[in-house]
């Protein structure tokens, strides 16, 4: 279905644009992190250099170096690099290599000679990057250092790879959460939509009245809803237009065929005439009356399809009325040397008009005559299958090529032109049979087989509980499979 | 008889092939001027058409009722449903014809509204060495049997009650069939067929006769 590929194609698009959402702000976090905790590592630093200047190089004064690394040794600080140079380039203070031995302190460069303050990456022998701050410091008598205070990124780096992890874990939850709540969402968005389409979908030609129901939601779905409804009353207004337009010519055909007709008529009952000119007239006469058949088939397919046929209905057994039609037929198969065998369950009953009943065994017989060979067999079968009752008429005929099948119903469509104009058909038989069958909510189907023959199936609901009102004993099959 | 028409050649032909048969026609080609006609006069019969100017067909056969409950009226129409036919015989309407019509068929309902017809109520029907006995189905010629099928036998017994008349193949699969059998079939061509192949073959004179585009007539030649 159509909607469900919609449904696919806004989740993915939902879950793609999410997950890039995400992505981005997890490579904003991590920038804006790294840079944060570098801030804060140099912050610590300077904070360490100018601790030790202020509260120990100024309180040093003339005391020997030893005192300033004994000062250092005493306090815990931050920084894992100190060292300290005075203004002749000499440093008189460098700390021990750390534990871990991740840098060496001796291969940590030299201060710049500008000595301003700032901080610079080293790598100090070791695998590592540290952080180098310079902090250029004057004592209150005046002897300029440089004190260098240095860390390893470690703890920024594990912060940052915590971070990683955090995100690897939450992001995919994140979206699967999100694609299924999208899924969900988008599902119930056009669930209404799906509604429409199988309401749409529901509305034929001989529920042509109905409309959609309008959610009175005043979103777009509403507006779709009315957009439907407009456009179904504009069909429905041109169907009936049509078909009133061809009920109005037939109707209005009536009068000049009746005066045609008379005054021919009468011409041959009273002017004594010619033999050709006998044989003009009533050949004049014979297209008169095909006209006037074709006139009465327009009309009753107008009624059946606008549905306003006044025809009393009854409860009729269909394999009975088959059986009798059939035998009121009967020289019409016996002219053509052709063997039909009925097949009728008893009581199988339908609501319906007899004669338009009556008129559908008539069609399909005819136009099975009509395709039959000489010495062909056509099977006549009536069953019931569920809630339906079905007439099948088969012949072993020629067959309808596969290609006029889907146009076999229309008006005045013929599968073989000279064939179906010579035995006097006009072309509707087959037209009125479907309407008859759309008039009681049941269908027409065809299977052909060309050259093996022709099997037309006319289905309509049978009346329930029709079973329960027969005697239990009649259930049998009543199988007539005689010539007749 | 009265015959109240607004399409003038319709008039004409019912007026002048009416008159063919001897009865005397007034036609009116309104519904109003029809009504004055209709409950002016004494008619033995009124035809009226239903779609009239003036005064609405239905309504001329309300009015004419409400005067003369006892004329007959034989009602033209176009529509053809089975409910509007009923609706005009519920208004008083004693036959109905639908257009177009067979003027043979305009007749026979005539006569049979007017029970002036040929009404052969014996129970053998005679045509020349043909006899169809009605009460016993059995249909000899020449002194011989002939076996008939029902439907054969309903066909001839309907042509021969009819005995001289043109019937059209509407009239005749009407009385026969019915209207499901309208048309798509060569019905009641293939049926008169074989009907006059058992009683005209190998006998004179030829009895079952074919009007070409009329229809077909039980007659005996050397009588008419």
């Amino acid at each position: 279905m159509k909607v469900g590929s919609v449904r696919l194609r806004v989740t993915a698009w939902y879950g793609g644009m999410f997950a890039v959402t995400l992505a981005c702000l997890g490579v904003l976090a991590y920038a804006g992190l790294e840079q944060y905790l570098d801030r804060i590592l140099r912050n610590t630093m300077r904070y360490d250099a100018r601790t030790i200047g202020e509260t120990i190089l100024d309180r040093a004064g003339n005391r020997p170096d030893s005192y300033i690394a004994s000062e250092i040794n005493k306090r815990s600080f931050n920084a894992r690099f100190i060292r300290i140079t005075r203004g002749d380039g000499l440093a008189i203070y460098e700390s021990a290599p750390p534990a871990d031995r991740s840098f060496d302190p001796r291969r940590i460069g030299r201060p710049p000679e500008s000595a301003s303050e700032g901080s610079r990456d080293e790598h100090g022998a070791g695998p590592r990057r540290i952080l180098v701050y310079t902090y250029p410091f004057t004592t209150a008598d005046g002897k300029p250092y440089a004190i260098e205070t240095g860390n390893t990124y470690t703890r920024t780096r594990q912060t940052l790879r915590d971070l990683s992890f955090m995100f690897a874990g939450i992001f995919p939850l994140a979206l699967v959460l999100a694609v299924a709540g999208g899924w969900f969402a988008i599902g119930r968005a056009l669930r209404p939509v799906r509604e429409i389409s199988r309401n749409a979908e529901r509305i034929s030609w001989q529920k042509r009245h109905e409309r959609l129901p309008v959610p009175l939601t005043g979103d777009e779905l509403e507006q779709l809803s009315r957009t439907l409804n407009s456009m179904l009353d504009r069909l429905e207004d041109a169907f009936q237009r049509i078909n009133r337009f061809s009920a109005d010519v037939s109707h209005e055909l009536r009068t000049p065929l009746t005066i045609i007709r008379g005054e021919i008529e009468s011409i041959v009952r009273q002017v004594p005439c010619s033999p050709q000119v006998l044989d003009g007239l009533g050949s004049s006469l014979e297209e008169v009356e095909r006209l006037t058949r074709i006139v009465d088939h327009l009309l009753v397919l107008c009624r059946l399809d606008s549905g306003d046929e006044a025809m009393p209905t009854e409860l009729v057994d269909l394999g009975q009325l088959a059986k009798d039609t059939a035998d009121q037929m009967r020289l019409l198969f016996v002219e053509k040397d052709l063997h039909l065998t009925l097949d009728a369950v008893a009581n199988i009953i339908v609501a319906g008009p007899p004669v338009r009943l009556r008129q559908v065994v008539v069609n399909l017989l005819d136009n099975a005559i009509k395709y039959s060979n000489p010495g062909g067999r056509i099977e006549l079968r009536v069953a019931r299958e569920g809630e339906l009752a079905v007439l099948e008429v088969a012949d072993n005929g020629c067959g309808i090529p596969a290609d006029h099948l889907p146009h076999l119903f229309e008006r005045f469509y013929r599968a073989d032109r000279a064939r179906s104009r010579a035995s006097g058909g006009v072309g509707l038989g087959l037209a009125i049979v479907q309407a008859i069958a759309a008039s009681h909510g049941g269908q027409v189907k065809v299977e052909s087989t060309e050259g093996s023959g022709t099997t037309f199936r006319f289905e309509i609901p049978a009346v329930k509980g029709a079973r329960e009102a027969s005697a239990p004993g009649e259930e049998s099959r009543q199988s007539v499979p005689s010539a007749i | 008889m009265l015959v109240i028409e607004d399409e003038a050649k319709v008039a004409q032909f019912i007026q002048r092939g009416l008159m063919a048969e001897r009865y005397s026609v007034d036609v009116a080609e309104d519904g109003r001027r029809g009504l004055d006609l209709a409950t002016s006069y004494h008619y033995d019969l009124v035809i009226l058409d239903l779609m009239l100017p003036e005064l609405d067909g239905t309504e001329v056969l309300r009015r004419i009722r409400a005067t003369n409950p006892s004329v007959p009226v034989l009602v033209l129409t176009a529509r053809d449903t089975l409910g509007d036919k009923i609706s005009h015989l519920e208004a008083g309407a004693d036959d109905y014809i639908t257009k177009p019509f067979a003027f043979a068929e305009l007749v026979a309902r005539t006569k049979a509204l007017l029970r002036r017809g040929p009404v052969n109520r014996s129970n053998i029907v005679r045509i020349a060495d043909l006899e169809v006995d009605r009460l016993t189905q059995q249909v000899k010629r020449g002194g011989k049997r002939i076996e008939l099928t029902s439907k054969e036998y309903a066909l001839l017994e309907y042509l021969s009650l009819n005995m001289g008349r043109v019937l059209s193949r509407n009239m005749i699969l009407e009385h026969v069939w019915d209207q499901s059998f309208d048309g798509f079939s060569n019905i009641v061509d293939v049926y008169v067929g074989h009907l006059r192949t058992k009683i005209d073959d190998g006998f004179e004179p030829k009895l079952l006769k074919t009007v070409r585009g009329v229809g077909y007539v039980l007659r005996d030649e050397r009588n008419s």
